[in-house]
C-alpha cells in the first residue's frame, strides 16, 4: 500500500480506499476477478466500498415496513377478558385513548409518539433518503446526513410499546378477574420495529456524498 | 473546516494513519489528535474519534459492576403488586416467558433479545476483549505458559484472534441494545398499573434498582469506550 499517493480530504471511493465497519481499519480495496469485495486485514470481515446492494435492500425493507405497519395498528395488541364483562380487543391506538380517558396525558403522548410517529418518521425518512440518492436531490447533503443519524438514533424507541405490553401482561396474569393475552398486533408491531432497524442499518449514507467533488 | 473539537475530559494524544468517515466517505490521513480534543469530520461533522481519559481502566471497572448487577436485575422482581391482599412479584425474565406461554415466540424472542440477551452479550463480550488486552499487555502468557508444550507465541496469537473475534461480535450486538427503551416501557406500565383499582398499588422491586444500575453502567461504558485504542492494542502482537 503506497500511502504517498493518497489525497486527504477527498472521498475514499475515488481512491478505492474502504473503511471496515467492524474495526475501523482503512485499506485499499483490491478487486478480485469475481465480485468486488475483499476481507479486512485486521478482523477478516468483508470490506466493500459501499454496502452491498444497499439501495435495493433498503427499498425492499422500507416497503415491507410500510406493509407490516398497517396490520400492526389494525390487529389488537392485547385481548382483555374481564370477568362478567366480556372480551375487549385493544389495538395500540385504543390503548392511547384509554390512557387519555384516565387523564394520563404524558403517557398517552409517549405511547403515541413511540408507536405511530417514530415508525412513520423512520419509514418516510428512509424513503426520502433513497429518492434523494436516486434523483440527486442532494443540495443539502449535510441535512440529509443529519437526518440519517436521527433515523438510526430513534430506531429503537418504537420498542417501548412491546416492552410495555410484556410487563403489563405479565403483571396482570396474576389478577383472577382479568386475563390478558397478546394479540397478532404485537407480533406485527415487533416485527416492524426490527424490519425498520435493519433497513436503517442496511442503508449506506455515503451514497449521499458520492458526487460531491465533481459538483463543487 | 475544523478538524478538532474541544473535549476537556481527555489527556492523551493519539496518532491515526488513516480515517474514513463512515457517514460521508471523506478520507483523512496522518492525523495527530492533540490532547483534550475529539476528531470531527470536516465535511459532515460526525465525530470520528472520541478522546477519553483512562478509557480501558474505567471501562473494565464499569463492566465488572454491570456483570455483578446483571443477574439480580433479571431474576429479582422489578415490580411487586398486591391484588386483594395477595403479594405478587414480576421479574424481567417473566416478561419474555409470558409471550412464550401465549404461543407468540416472535415477540418472546424480540423481548428477550433486546432487553436481556443483547445487554448481557454487550457487557460480557467487552469483558472478554478487555481481559485479553490486559493479558497481552502484562505478558502473562510469556510469564506463566513458557513451560507448556505449545509455544508461548502460539498461545499469544490464539488469544489475539479470540480478542478480534469477540470485538467483532460486540460491534454486531451493539445496535440491538434496548435497555433505555425498556426503562420507559417499565415506567409507562408502572403508572398504568398504579392507577388500576384492582391491583392495589405497585411498588418497584429490588430488581428494578439493579436494572437501573445495569442501564447506567451500560450507557457510561459506551461513552468511555475507545474502540480505536482497543484495536490498536490488539494489533500489537
Amino acid at each position: 500500500m503506497n500511502t504517498a499517493t493518497l489525497h486527504s480530504q477527498v472521498s475514499g471511493l475515488s481512491q478505492e480506499m474502504a473503511y471496515c465497519h467492524h474495526c475501523q481499519v482503512v485499506s485499499k480495496v483490491v478487486r478480485k476477478t469475481k465480485g468486488y469485495g475483499m476481507n479486512c486485514p485486521r478482523c477478516r470481515s468483508a470490506i466493500h466500498l459501499r454496502k452491498v446492494n444497499s439501495i435495493n435492500r433498503t427499498w425492499a425493507l422500507v416497503l415491507l415496513g410500510f406493509l407490516v405497519f398497517i396490520p400492526s395498528h389494525l390487529f389488537p395488541v392485547m385481548i382483555i377478558t374481564q370477568l362478567g364483562e366480556g372480551t375487549y380487543n385493544k389495538t395500540i391506538l385504543d390503548g392511547v385513548i384509554v390512557m387519555l380517558d384516565a387523564d394520563l396525558w404524558g403517557l398517552a403522548l409517549v405511547v403515541f409518539v413511540a408507536s405511530v410517529m417514530v415508525p412513520l418518521v423512520k419509514l418516510i425518512g428512509l424513503a426520502w433518503l433513497l429518492l434523494a440518492v436516486r434523483y440527486r436531490w442532494l443540495s443539502s447533503r449535510f441535512r440529509l446526513t443529519q437526518m440519517y443519524r436521527v433515523i438510526v438514533f430513534i430506531g429503537r424507541w418504537a420498542m417501548v410499546d412491546i416492552f410495555f405490553a410484556s410487563i403489563f401482561i405479565s403483571v396482570l396474569q396474576i389478577d383472577s378477574l382479568i386475563s390478558i393475552e397478546a394479540g397478532y398486533g404485537a407480533t406485527f408491531f415487533a416485527s416492524m420495529c426490527i424490519i425498520t432497524m435493519v433497513a436503517a442499518e442496511v442503508f449506506d449514507p455515503r451514497f449521499l456524498w458520492d458526487h460531491y467533488e465533481e459538483e463543487k | 473546516m475544523a478538524l478538532f473539537r474541544l473535549n476537556k475530559s481527555s489527556t492523551t494524544t493519539t496518532h491515526l494513519s488513516h480515517v474514513v468517515c463512515e457517514y460521508c466517505d471523506l478520507l483523512l490521513d496522518d492525523i495527530n489528535i492533540p490532547s483534550s480534543h475529539d476528531l470531527v469530520c470536516p465535511r459532515c461533522k460526525s465525530v470520528l474519534f472520541y478522546n477519553r481519559a483512562d478509557s480501558l481502566e474505567r471501562e473494565y471497572a464499569l463492566i465488572l459492576t454491570g456483570l455483578l448487577l446483571f443477574f439480580p436485575a433479571i431474576f429479582l422482581p422489578i415490580m411487586s403488586i398486591s391484588p386483594f391482599g395477595r403479594h405478587v412479584d414480576v421479574s424481567m425474565i417473566d416478561g419474555a416467558i409470558i409471550f412464550l406461554k401465549q404461543h407468540d415466540p416472535i415477540v418472546a424472542v424480540i423481548v428477550f433479545g433486546g432487553a436481556i440477551a443483547a445487554p448481557f452479550l454487550n457487557l460480557f463480550l467487552l469483558f472478554l476483549v478487555i481481559s485479553i488486552v490486559y493479558l497481552n499487555r502484562m505478558d502473562v502468557v510469556r510469564l506463566y505458559f513458557s513451560s507448556s508444550t505449545r509455544s508461548p507465541e502460539h498461545i499469544r496469537r490464539g488469544l489475539h484472534d479470540y480478542g478480534v473475534m469477540f470485538f467483532r461480535w460486540y460491534k454486531i450486538v451493539n445496535p440491538w441494545l434496548m435497555l433505555e427503551v425498556y426503562l420507559i416501557g417499565f415506567l409507562i406500565t408502572f403508572s398504568n398499573v398504579d392507577k388500576m383499582e384492582s391491583t392495589a398499588h405497585a411498588v418497584p422491586g429490588l430488581g428494578f434498582y439493579a436494572f437501573l444500575g445495569v442501564l447506567l453502567v451500560t450507557v457510561l461504558s459506551s461513552l468511555t469506550l475507545n474502540s480505536q485504542l482497543i484495536w490498536q492494542s490488539l494489533d500489537k502482537r
